[in-house]
């Protein structure tokens, strides 16, 4: 029906395509000039050499250099590792959480989107408070006498690190399908004979398996990409990005070559997982939102041994959102390094009076000052490129619509560190020379965000029935009044969400932040990362400026969860 | 005021039109009902007169003005959808305030004019819900407030009870018919179902495949429809090729009948003008199946080559086997084409 009503616009369809071909305009403009192409003069140095003539010489290099071969084969079975490990860990837990009902399930949901807001730096900080040299568990199992592993530095805190920063991710993904099932498909299934088991081999798992490989894959691309986890937590392990980065940094031309072929590599990689991942996502049918409950969900009869599964599920879920952030909390509170100590606000009081100097020319008010800033005008930049982009998804029908869709959303697979760095090579000289501006800053993390907006835009211009607006126009108001009194109201909680959500963003971003900022324009999450790096590890400001981080991100994970508690009266919303 | 559809045709791109040459004509007060299956052509017949679609030829005239290129807001065409349409987040009130704000009315008029339609369809008490809070039928008459509040020139309504359940729909169908001919606009009402169609229009116009096939009063279509499609859509149960005689009389598979007049191709009776029973002559014929349909007994009657569908007192009692005598009442035979 929808596919239809689109077309019922072909009278005027002239005059509307004029309209989508100049949205599509502004939308590659701006793709090209500030992703696409800063990422082509990356790609470009992998098959060039010095004098500008193709060679293979760098691609062959990293496939064969021990080490690049090493740090390529290391990224792909991290990811997989880690993808497959947060799909085990979710999928039992989607299950439960749609089968039962039970006090706190919206709770538990809606604690399930914290990771989307809060930064991977600061989970990392968590992660250090725990398994660190001087961590909760090192102080718990030496207090026990036994030998305490430093995992910091390892590759299991990596993976570990990617599971509890992905699997509320996938489980969001596989709840909204589970909840989305028919029960009455598996009371059919029942009432013909089959068993429990049976059932849910036959019946509930093949109507999963296009949301299982989307969750897959998207949870793979983030694992692949993936820097300030690496970064913080990885010691000597180098994924790609982290490779990338250290290449730019070391300046050296033979180097920069490499990175050019690595990015390329990576490139060719995530475009594959990408296309997976939408491939799969739009192959799930049904409604993709999560129901708290429907008719089907077992409200009255919980086993014991269920309500027990569901229960100790739900405490998992908990601790692994909470307790990293809990830990960084309660240590910035602490005056001494182990277990419990005395209550401190020294550390924020440092923060406060922090001069600058010692290896920073800014303070750390001055980095939090610059993160708000940036992070609001992000969100200013951001809205109308999400809108244009949702909107553009939504109007265009047919041929080549998943081919477009993967191109606007392009950045949402792009290396980031390559994307800050080739920004930089691209507009380090005049005509156009805006390295060290703060303006680069905002568009870099614009072109990271955009996309993720749009997903949010889009789902609910989606749920919004097209003849309410035919309605409105029908009742007598034109069309831009039928657009601010009828659609905008109903579409806004999605807006809302795309506007946190690229705060969110250009708050914990990391990669290409590192390579653009000059030193004026330190932002919290560059300032974190070298309080860590620093020498010393002083663990006490360390807590106290992700807690100041985590809260920011935090009140806008609030204002998403006090939106969509107001708008849900009417029932659209927009889901990531 | 008058609706005039003037040989409309519409296609959406593919090989076979959805609409061709469609013209009708709606008058003033009068409720005019275009009956069809799905797939008709209805509802883009009525989304091309509210100016959500242009034809690809014809024209849309009210009153003798030509509004087939007019904005769909500036066209006074009111309409109720079939779902409603119902604004989420607006309640009762704010839906029927709408289309006056967007006339920039005075408030105090405003505020009158909505009491008296709240008054009119019956929902004075529900002016503060949120339509997730109104049933079936009441969001049907908070969607006919609302379409009236415009002050249309011609009322459109899409199926409006196709959403209700079927109690419901009988007991709304005589409320809407009375305020329909309250009202002193055309309206143009669409549904698939007859009984409907006949319960709330004025006239009616059975539209297949695209073109209006006939129409006339119910009382013409429901006993003296002139087409083959159209009687049996309107449930004419026994339609049977005839051939000419010649000496005034066709051969139909009951036997031969007189006839003046034009050759028909078809004849057809409905199943509740077959008289049973023995009182001489008459068309012998046994019992293929009996259906008890408590005011009625339906039965399959094979006789000569045909069977024959009858609609019958249920006293008569007479089971699969039996055999009956029936007749066919002359005056109750209708020629088709």
């Amino acid at each position: 029906m929808r596919g239809r009503f689109d077309m019922t616009y072909r009278a005027k369809g002239r005059k509307k395509s004029v309209l989508v071909l100049t949205v599509y305009s502004i939308l590659f403009a701006f793709l090209v000039l500030f992703c696409l192409y800063p990422l082509f003069l990356i790609a470009m140095k992998g098959i060039t050499d010095g004098s500008g003539r193709i060679t293979s010489r760098y691609l062959v290099d990293i496939l064969r250099d021990g080490i690049y071969r090493e740090v390529i084969w290391f990224t792909f079975w991290q990811a997989a590792l880690s993808s497959i490990l947060t799909l085990l860990f979710a999928f039992p837990g989607a299950y439960l959480l749609s089968r039962y009902d039970f006090p706190g399930k919206r709770f538990v949901i809606a604690a399930s989107t914290i990771p989307f807001v809060i930064p991977s730096l600061v989970l990392a900080v968590g992660l250090i408070a725990i398994f660190g040299s001087s961590g909760v568990l090192s102080s718990i199992l030496s207090s026990l006498s036994i030998p305490a592993p430093d995992l910091i530095g390892s590759r299991s805190i990596i993976i570990l690190a990617h599971v509890f920063f992905n699997f509320p991710i996938a489980l969001r993904i596989l709840l909204a399908r589970f909840s989305g099932l028919d029960p009455t498909l598996v009371h059919a299934a029942r009432s013909l004979g089959a068993g429990r088991v049976r059932t849910f081999f036959t019946v509930v798992l093949p109507q999963m398996r296009y949301s299982v490989l989307s969750a897959l894959s998207l949870v793979f691309t983030f694992c692949f990409l993936t820097f300030g986890i690496v970064l913080l937590l990885g010691g000597l392990n180098h994924t790609i990005e982290v490779e990338i980065r250290s290449l730019f940094v070391g300046l050296s031309e033979e180097g920069l070559h490499h990175a050019g072929a690595l990015v390329l590599v990576e490139s060719v990689i995530v475009l594959v997982t990408t296309y997976v991942y939408i491939w799969s996502s739009s192959r799930v049918s049904g409604r993709a939102e999560i129901v708290l409950s429907r008719p089907g969900t077992m409200r009255r009869k919980i086993s014991p041994a269920g309500r027990f599964l569901v229960g100790t599920y739900v405490m998992l879920v908990l601790l692994i959102v909470f307790l990293p952030l809990l830990m960084v909390f309660l240590g910035s509170f602490m005056a001494g390094r182990t277990l419990i100590h005395a209550f401190t606000l020294d550390w924020y009081w440092k923060i406060m009076t922090m001069e600058s100097g010692s290896g920073f020319s800014v303070t750390p008010l001055d980095s939090i000052r610059n993160s708000l800033l940036f992070g609001l005008l992000t969100m200013l930049l951001c809205l109308p490129l999400s809108y244009m982009t949702a909107w553009v998804m939504v109007k265009r029908g047919g041929r080549g619509k998943r081919f477009m869709d993967m191109l606007l959303l392009f950045p949402l697979g792009a290396s980031s560190v390559a994307l800050g760095y080739g920004l930089v090579s691209a507009y380090s000289s005049p005509p156009v020379s805006i390295t060290g501006t703060w303006y680069i800053i905002v568009l870099v993390h614009s072109v990271i965000a955009y996309p993720i907006g749009a997903r949010a835009i889009y789902s609910s211009m989606k749920s919004f029935p097209p003849q309410l607006e035919r309605a409105a126009r029908s009742l007598g108001a034109s069309p831009v009044e039928s657009f601010f009194r009828v659609k905008l109201p109903l579409i806004l909680p999605g807006i809302l969400v795309a506007a946190v959500f690229a705060f969110a963003v250009s708050i914990g971003e990391l990669g290409a932040t590192l390579m653009v900022s000059s030193e004026e324009y330190i932002t919290m999450p560059v300032y974190l990362y070298r309080t860590v790096e620093g020498a010393g590890r002083e663990l006490g400001p360390m807590y106290a400026f992700s807690v100041i981080l985590m809260s920011t991100a935090f009140l806008s994970f609030l204002s998403i969860e006090i939106i969509q508690k107001v708008f849900l009266k009417w029932g659209v919303r927009g889901d990531t | 005021m008058t609706l005039e559809v003037v040989s409309v045709g519409f296609g959406y791109g593919g090989s076979v039109p959805v609409l061709k040459d469609v013209s009708i004509s709606v008058g003033d007060g009068e409720v005019y009902t275009l009956l069809g299956s799905s797939g008709s052509g209805k509802t883009t017949l009525l989304n091309i007169i509210a100016g959500f679609l242009r034809p690809d030829s014809g024209r849309v005239m009210l009153d003798g003005e030509d509004i087939t290129h007019i904005r769909p807001e500036r066209r006074g065409v009111g309409m109720v959808f079939q779902d409603y349409a119902l604004f989420p987040h607006m309640n009762v009130r704010n839906n029927i305030l709408f289309p006056m704000k967007a006339r920039n009315l005075a408030r105090a008029e405003m505020d009158g004019r909505a009491d008296e339609l709240c008054e009119l369809v019956g929902i004075s008490h529900l002016r503060d819900r949120m339509p997730s809070e109104l049933s079936g039928g009441e969001k049907q008459r908070t969607a006919i407030a609302r379409a009236l509040a415009a002050d249309p020139r011609v009322l459109l309504l899409d199926e409006p009870l196709s959403a209700l359940d079927a109690a419901l729909r009988i007991e709304l169908r005589g409320e809407l018919r009375s305020l329909l001919s309250s009202l002193e606009v055309p309206t143009l009402y669409i549904t698939h179902d007859q009984r409907e169609a006949m319960a709330i229009s004025d006239r009616i116009g059975y539209l297949l495949d695209g073109r209006i096939i006939e129409e006339g009063t119910p009382e013409k279509l429901y006993w003296r429809p002139e087409r083959v499609q159209t009687a049996s859509f309107l449930g004419f149960g026994n339609i049977f090729r005839v051939k000419a005689r010649g000496n005034g009389s066709i051969a139909t598979p009951l036997g031969p009948i007189p006839w003046n007049g034009d050759m028909p191709s078809h004849i057809g009776f409905r199943p509740d003008s077959v008289r049973i029973g023995t009182d001489g002559g008459g068309l012998k014929g046994k019992v293929i199946s009996s259906e008890y349909r408590g005011s009625s007994l339906f039965l399959r009657v094979s006789c000569r080559s045909v069977v024959v569908i009858m609609e019958v007192d249920p006293h008569i009692g007479a089971g699969k086997g039996d055999e009956v005598t029936f007749s066919i009442p002359r005056d109750s035979i209708v020629p088709l084409r």
